[in-house]
């Protein structure tokens, strides 16, 4: 059987480490994700002091900036992890923080609904999709959203200023 | 094969990240690949200053981070006047996602680019990608980074200006064929 001939002008393919080096990190991966609620920890405390910061002074700047930036950590790392479930819901609050629920009384309620999620899925450790309560779970944020944003639009305009 | 190993064992990879779990992921993946030496830092204004004490063969870097985010610490690093920093090759690991922001990512001097969720396929493939295939290094008025255009060359006719044995093999073959850097 002869080999089928590389087309002329087509760069080598490269070709990273395949194999039994590829299992064994893979394998180690799985290893490290069972430590991963404690190395998100520090993102989980920071994702709740911000929003505790915002709860109690809404108009301060910083502490969204910081809400936002712990969320998309979550986003980012979670299924790198094996926490699918955790980077969805923190995807979701990215999302609602994108649209300034955080910044609205109206849009609080779904943020509010978002950051313990996180915090329950993490607590709980719960890996994986999260199965039938994870999937519950989600379809309860997604109400909370809408919920917000139908709140917010349904909310009467600011008369103009007088004068 | 065995090419490739030798040399991620004699790596030296910085990685800046401001996620302990996320440094963690890195370190352990690219230490499981066998690289020599994994260094980490948790901003890229430490890792700037890391990176002159002792320059690293390959920066991994998020972009998400303060004081300094991912991408405005790729620009200094390309702005550096020590040729050697300058040149360091960069692989941005991020969830953004988006293509205007991988384009922003490349025009900040970005030699690779790694969406989240990060796999031990995904690190190894970027890794060799720019051992395998480095970019040459462009310094124009306006970018300095490795050059954005992928080097490939699609033709599949003859190549009417290459010699009869480029015309035959491809210019990549002919250097290795002469032990040439290719072209």
């Amino acid at each position: 059987m002869s080999l089928p001939r590389r087309r002329p002008g087509l760069p080598r393919l490269v070709r990273p480490p395949r194999g039994a080096r590829i299992a064994a990190a893979e394998s180690n991966l799985a290893a490290l994700a069972a430590d991963y609620p404690a190395l998100a920890a520090e993102t989980l405390a920071e994702l709740r002091a911000a929003w505790a910061e915002i709860g109690a002074d809404p108009a301060a700047p910083g502490p969204h900036a910081r809400l936002f930036r712990a969320a998309h950590t979550l986003k980012g790392e979670g299924t790198s992890f094996g926490y699918p479930l955790a980077s969805a819901v923190a995807a979701s609050l990215c999302l609602v923080l994108e649209r300034g629920h955080a910044r609205d009384p109206l849009g609080r309620p779904a943020v509010e609904a978002h950051v313990a999620a996180l915090g329950a899925i993490l607590d709980a450790r719960l890996a994986g999709g999260g199965g039938e309560l994870g999937a519950r779970l989600m379809l309860a944020l997604r109400d909370r959203v809408a919920n917000g944003a139908a709140a917010l639009r349904a909310r009467p305009e600011a008369p103009p200023p007088a004068g | 094969m065995d090419h490739l190993l030798d040399r991620l064992e004699r790596l030296d990879v910085l990685i800046v990240d401001d996620s302990r779990s996320m440094r963690e992921l890195l370190k352990a993946i690219l230490r499981d690949l066998c690289v020599g030496q994994v260094r980490d830092c948790a901003d890229a204004v430490t890792a700037l200053q890391e990176l002159k004490r002792k320059p690293a063969d390959i920066v991994v870097t998020d972009w998400v981070m303060v004081p300094l985010d991912g991408l405005d610490f790729v620009r200094i690093l390309r702005a550096m006047p020590d040729s050697l920093l300058r040149r360091t090759p960069v692989l941005m690991v991020t969830a953004h996602t988006e293509l205007w922001r991988v384009n922003a990512a490349r025009d900040a001097g970005v030699t690779e680019f790694l969406a989240k969720p990060v796999s031990v396929r995904g690190v190894a493939e970027r890794i060799a990608a720019m051992l395998e295939r480095p970019r040459p290094f462009v310094r124009a008025p306006r970018f300095a980074g490795p050059c954005r255009r992928r080097r490939f060359d699609l033709h599949e006719g003859p190549e009417r200006r290459a010699s009869p044995m480029q015309a035959l093999l491809g210019r990549r073959d002919v250097a290795a064929l002469l032990g040439e850097a290719p072209p």
